[in-house]
């Protein structure tokens, strides 16, 4: 094995071998992640609260109503005036997530066999919620229709001759062959699903709060500052404080052999830590994103400013006890100014600013372009490229100061 | 050709001299020991020997190889073991050595053999496979050595190696480093240990303050450097003044040994202490012959006890 090789694998040993790395950078995030999706995902439990505008006020509509919410489902908040309602929904007021409109004259149309049309909004959001809801009323309206088959069929077999017998398609028809071929046909109740939109929240927040794909962004940025950042740092620092720097220049392998060694062992670590965040962020929420090529430049980029960063910060610092213990405090300050866990516009103006000229904002950015928006590299060029000239400042600077650092022994 | 050759080395921290103009020879497969406090300098002498630090003048060869112009090349000629054991606490002996052989691009085949040579000289057998952080001080010392010779170095650097063990470990260290006389290698060792210098050495540089003041075998340098034998002689409390009249003629001083009195020729003079002392009714409890030490050579050689100078 060639000596950067073997820094590397050692490197590598020595990051996964650590609890307390583990935690801060597998155990932590992850369990982050399942604080906060439960907090905003918007599925905290099975029952969706759901306004309702009866402006029929019959006794189907009500009985309608009734049904609809004793299925355990819906929650369902009755509301006399519809942009009452609808306002409420916009703002999602009582956790609403949809509207449901019975308009008027559903009773009659459906007892003098016409047929009625009911509406339902569904809450601009979590797309999974979204897609839920609308599926469980679509299912309920059918549920409805075949109940009301039944029983209309019921009433209307009375009128039927026992003993009939007509030419059909088939043949002879009976009178159960027409009662079947009737209820084949009933559709009483139709709904129609459209989209309430939230113009007080933007999708950009929406995205953040509710679209667990999001997630696999944070995922990254995370990695980027703890695996990378925090990792190079400490692994460099400690060659130091444990002195077993002084090992390694005792052999022939010259320091930039050392250095590629650190960097190869990050790039490896930064990956393994990526493979094992994402995929139980994917399985655990099964977010809707979209997986494209961009990200590996992306990533790529993120991760090397995220090492050579850390290794900066370690070569830089006299003491290297206190360089890996600042790149700690910074990175857990940086996880609330990237953009991680609220979008950057939250913060107050001066802390904006600030947030906004942070190559990790950059990435956060970029990637729930590619991930959430599905856009490809050419548009998010700006993010990607400010991230990758940050990598590339930050690694020239800690190439550069790297032999006075190994030299300081 | 000498194995290390030290010309005129100085090298200072700041304003402290940590050697000043150093110069010593080690011929190829002798034992040679540096014998100075803490801070007279040895370590540093040791490094630039090692190739890890420059000196700010002077020139040092290892082989023939000058250590400024091609210190990797030193690196591959030595074998250096520091004080500290140097090892990543997380990985096993086996994952510490296996880095190590990499560091040296020493194929995988023959680490393994030089593991298994390694293994059965130092007897790691037992602990081979367990993480160097849970083994104890004597187990972590062997690794490091071990570290320090995989590439058959043919210059072996040890700096303090016998610091921390116990009576028993240390004897067992010095039974290895004469295992390693044996295959004809070169050894610089670093001791405040005085028995230890005279019991493993060919020749002993003394250092204080960044200087050799002496440089010799030790039985040399102890002839030479080390004053006079005493005898040292021990009679009952109530027979001390009485004794110390009687002897009075030989310059007898008290100490908390006993009556000490210096001689040329130790031998002829006890039997002569011991009937004087029993002819004028003083019976002598206890008569010893002490030679002089490398404790003494240093003693003479700089005014300082090396133990006083040590703690």
């Amino acid at each position: 094995m060639r000596p950067w090789a073997a820094i590397a694998k050692k490197d590598a040993l020595l990051f996964f071998r650590s609890r307390s790395t583990l935690f801060w950078t597998l155990a932590f995030p992850l369990a982050m992640m399942l604080l906060f999706s439960a907090i905003f995902g918007g599925q905290g439990g099975s029952m969706y609260d759901v306004a309702l505008v009866d402006r029929d006020g019959g006794q189907l509509a009500r009985a309608f109503a009734g049904t609809l919410n004793s299925t355990g489902l819906f929650n369902l908040h009755r509301f006399d005036d519809l942009e009452a309602a609808r306002e409420a929904v916009k703002l999602g007021r009582e956790d609403l997530v949809g509207l449901l409109v019975i308009p008027p004259g559903f009773t009659e149309n459906l007892t003098s066999g016409r047929g009625a049309r009911i509406q339902f909004f569904v809450r601009e959001g979590n797309p999974q919620t979204q897609q839920a809801v609308a599926s469980m009323i679509t299912g309920f309206v059918e549920g409805f229709n075949e109940e009301y088959r039944r029983r209309a069929l019921e009433m209307m077999s009375a009128y039927i001759p026992e003993n009939l017998s007509v030419p059909g398609l088939g043949g002879t028809m009976t009178r159960e062959d027409l009662i079947e071929y009737l209820e084949t046909f009933a559709s009483p109740v139709d709904v129609r699903v459209a989209l309430i939109s939230r113009p007080e929240v933007t999708s950009e927040t929406a995205a953040y709060w509710e679209n667990e794909g999001h997630w696999v962004s944070i995922m990254f940025a995370y990695s980027f500052i703890f695996s990378g950042m925090v990792g190079a740092a400490a692994l460099l620092a400690s060659e130091k404080m444990t002195k077993t720097l002084k090992r390694i220049k005792m052999a022939p392998a010259s320091i930039w052999q050392l250095l590629a060694g650190k960097v190869v062992g990050e790039l490896v670590i930064l990956t393994l830590s990526q493979i094992a965040l994402v995929a139980v962020t994917v399985l655990i929420l099964r977010p809707q994103i979209n997986w494209s090529p961009a990200l590996v430049p992306l990533v790529l980029a993120g991760d090397l400013a995220g090492a050579s960063l850390g290794l900066l910060v370690a070569e830089a610092s006299p003491d290297p006890r206190a360089a890996a213990e600042a790149t700690t405090a910074v990175g857990v300050f940086l996880q609330f100014f990237i953009g991680m866990y609220f979008p950057v516009q939250f913060l107050p103006g001066p802390l904006r600013a600030f947030a906004k000229v942070l190559p990790f904002t950059k990435a956060v950015q970029a990637l729930d372009l590619i991930l959430l928006q599905g856009y490809g590299l050419e548009r998010v060029v700006a993010p990607a490229a400010y991230l990758s000239i940050s990598a590339v400042i930050f690694t020239a600077l800690a190439v550069a100061l790297f032999p006075k650092w190994a030299g300081e022994e | 050709m000498p194995a290390v050759e030290v010309s005129e080395v100085r090298k200072s921290y700041g304003d402290v001299v940590a050697l000043d103009g150093v110069s010593l020879t080690v011929e190829e497969g002798e034992i040679y020991g540096l014998l100075g406090p803490n801070g007279a300098g040895k370590t540093t002498l040791m490094e630039i020997i090692a190739g890890l630090r420059a000196p700010d003048s002077g020139e040092v060869r290892v082989l023939g190889v000058d250590v400024v112009e091609h210190p990797r090349r030193v690196r591959e000629l030595v074998g250096f073991n520091p004080q500290e054991t140097l090892l990543y606490d997380p990985l096993t002996a086996r994952e510490n050595l296996e880095f190590v052989a990499a560091l040296y691009s020493m194929p995988r085949d023959e680490f393994q053999r030089r593991l298994e040579e390694l293994t059965d000289l130092l007897g790691m057998a037992d602990f081979l496979d367990r993480r160097t952080g849970k083994l104890s001080g004597g187990q972590q010392r062997r690794v490091s050595l071990a570290a320090s010779l995989l590439h058959r170095p043919p210059v072996i650097i040890l700096d303090e190696p016998t610091v921390g063990l116990d009576p028993d470990a240390r004897r067992d260290f010095w039974n290895l480093i004469e295992g390693l006389r044996s295959e004809g290698r070169t050894l610089l060792i670093s001791t405040h240990y005085m028995e230890e210098a005279d019991e493993l050495c060919d020749r002993v540089a003394i250092i204080d303050r960044g200087r050799i003041v002496a440089v010799g075998r030790p039985g040399e340098l102890k002839a030479r450097r080390g004053g006079r034998s005493k005898v040292i002689v021990r009679v009952r409390r109530r027979h001390v003044d009485r004794a110390l009249e009687i002897l009075g003629d030989h310059s007898p001083a008290l100490t908390a040994d006993g009556i000490v009195i210096e001689a040329e020729d130790p031998r002829t003079l006890v039997p002569d202490l011991v009937s004087l002392l029993q002819s004028r009714g003083v019976d002598p409890e206890s008569v010893e012959i002490r030679s002089p030490t490398l404790e003494d050579v240093f003693l003479n050689l700089t005014g300082r006890r090396l133990a006083e100078v040590v703690e």
